[in-house]
């Protein structure tokens, strides 16, 4: 990151970077934790405004930390109450040619286990889960947006992957 | 290798083809696969950086405006500089920043030897104590860098940024405006967190999200012998550019004109730069004071 030329994030040029930078993670973050009940995007322009708000007393290195701990009080403050409600956006289906009405019924009725068995998941588990299959991320890369150590995301990872092979299929 | 930590290197998506192989045959192999691609119907919604960010800017916008006096008074200080046509230091005096008002270009050297010269209404700033380390600066505008060879060189604008080694490019940040002209080595842009490589002779040109490839054959940018080129930009664009040369006020006809104009007017004479640009569009213009106003030819 280009820190030494600015001593704040009070530059506009800056924030912009930081936007493009960040918002797409902070957005996912908040998605995968709390679902998308608490519409992810305000939460990211709730975040960067308290960032522009206190920028002179953001340093630059800190604006990510500072922004994603933010997101999570943010949130936080707004379910304290309410339950969370898990509701992915479901992708279309492919256009396949071949599927047969069985095929997509089996397909249907794993994804209803599948979604089930998700929610059943503790949050910390579902979040790292989620970054790495869906998001693509890799381990270090959620250690670091998470603040957690890469082991530690190693082992929240795996386990869920197990939990949700067991529920899944039975077991 | 533990079935553990096979599974593991998985998910990290770091497994070579002969762990694959062994990770495939694993009982439980079929049943994860399965969990991953179901996993892939639970996507997060699409999230698009630039429009999201329009919006904030939009929130920030009403809630900002308690602190436009500052950026008054901060304007006006700004403008007086400008006037004298003279770079200051900030308060922080390692902080450097160097002005071109409209109708005049400002040259100066970096403390690498590196050539800096910008056109009109442009604006660089950079960190002096830093530079040693890291040659970075702001740009606001549009200039043309001639870098000395060295560690990466980057130029940072509202819009993108561009690195190089040691080369000669332009880069022009306007209002809904972005391009880079690459004229000796090699140049890398970051326009919205896409990558891009630029060789000698290639542009990089975006304007109403719209991305042209062209290629050039100039040694340097035309402003540099006072005069403004221009290959298939919009109309608007072109008089936006006359307002800077000749710190001028141009209204009426042709000013929300987008049809692409391929052309140059000179930067030293306003009757004859109008002229060049006017005729071909069927326009008239008349001059009054720093007032320019168009109007379509009655046939």
């Amino acid at each position: 990151m280009p820190t030494p030329l600015f001593k704040n994030v009070c530059d506009e040029q800056f924030f912009s970077k930081l936007y493009d930078q960040y918002s797409k993670d902070l957005h996912d973050f908040i998605y995968y934790k709390y679902g998308e009940h608490f519409d992810p995007e305000d939460k990211v322009h709730e975040a960067f405004i308290k960032l522009w708000k206190n920028c002179k007393r953001v340093a630059p290195d800190k604006a990510k930390s500072f922004l994603f701990t933010v997101i999570n009080n943010i949130t936080l403050n707004d379910i304290k109450h309410k339950k969370v409600v898990l509701k992915h956006q479901k992708l279309k289906p492919k256009e396949h040619t071949h599927e047969t009405p069985q095929f997509i019924m089996e397909e249907t009725e794993y994804l209803e286990k599948y979604e089930a068995a998700l929610a059943k998941l503790p949050e910390g588990q579902r979040v790292a889960f989620l970054l790495n299959r869906v998001e693509g991320k890799r381990h270090k890369e959620i250690a670091e947006m998470l603040n957690i150590s890469r082991k530690a995301v190693e082992k929240r990872i795996y386990t869920a992957l197990e939990k949700l092979r067991q529920e899944i299929d039975g077991i | 290798m533990k079935k553990k930590d096979l599974i593991s290197k998985w998910l990290n998506f770091n497994l070579s083809d002969e762990e694959l192989e062994t990770f495939n045959n694993l009982d439980v192999s079929s049943s994860y696969h399965r969990i991953d691609r179901a996993a892939k119907h639970f996507k997060a919604p699409d999230f698009d950086r630039e429009t999201s960010f329009y919006r904030l800017k939009k929130k920030l916008g009403t809630k900002r405006s308690s602190r436009k006096t500052n950026y008054y008074v901060s304007g006006i200080a700004a403008t007086l500089i400008v006037a004298f046509g003279l770079f200051y230091f900030l308060n922080n005096s390692s902080d450097v920043e160097y002005l071109a008002a409209n109708s005049e270009t400002t040259q100066f050297i970096l403390p690498d030897n590196s050539e800096v010269v910008l056109n009109s209404g442009s604006s660089v700033s950079f960190n002096q104590k830093n530079w040693g380390k890291e040659r970075q600066l702001n740009l606001d505008g549009e200039a043309y860098f001639k870098v000395a060879k060295g560690e990466t060189f980057t130029v940072y604008t509202s819009q993108g940024s561009v690195s190089v080694l040691g080369t000669q490019f332009k880069v022009n940040d306007r209002k809904d405006y972005f391009e880079v002209s690459c004229y000796e080595g090699l140049v890398k842009v970051i326009y919205q967190g896409k990558e891009q490589h630029l060789s000698a002779g290639k542009v990089f040109k975006v304007f109403d999200d719209r991305f042209v490839d062209e290629t050039t054959s100039a040694s340097k940018p035309a402003w540099l012998d006072q005069k403004s080129t221009f290959k298939s930009i919009p109309y608007r664009f072109v008089l936006q550019e006359m307002e800077r040369q000749f710190d001028i006020v141009i209204s009426g006809a042709g000013t929300d004109n987008d049809t692409l104009f391929t052309g140059s007017f000179n930067n030293e004479n306003l009757e004859t730069a109008l002229q060049a640009v006017t005729i071909p569009l069927n326009l008239s213009y008349s001059i009054n004071g720093k007032n320019v106003v168009l109007k379509i030819n009655q046939q």
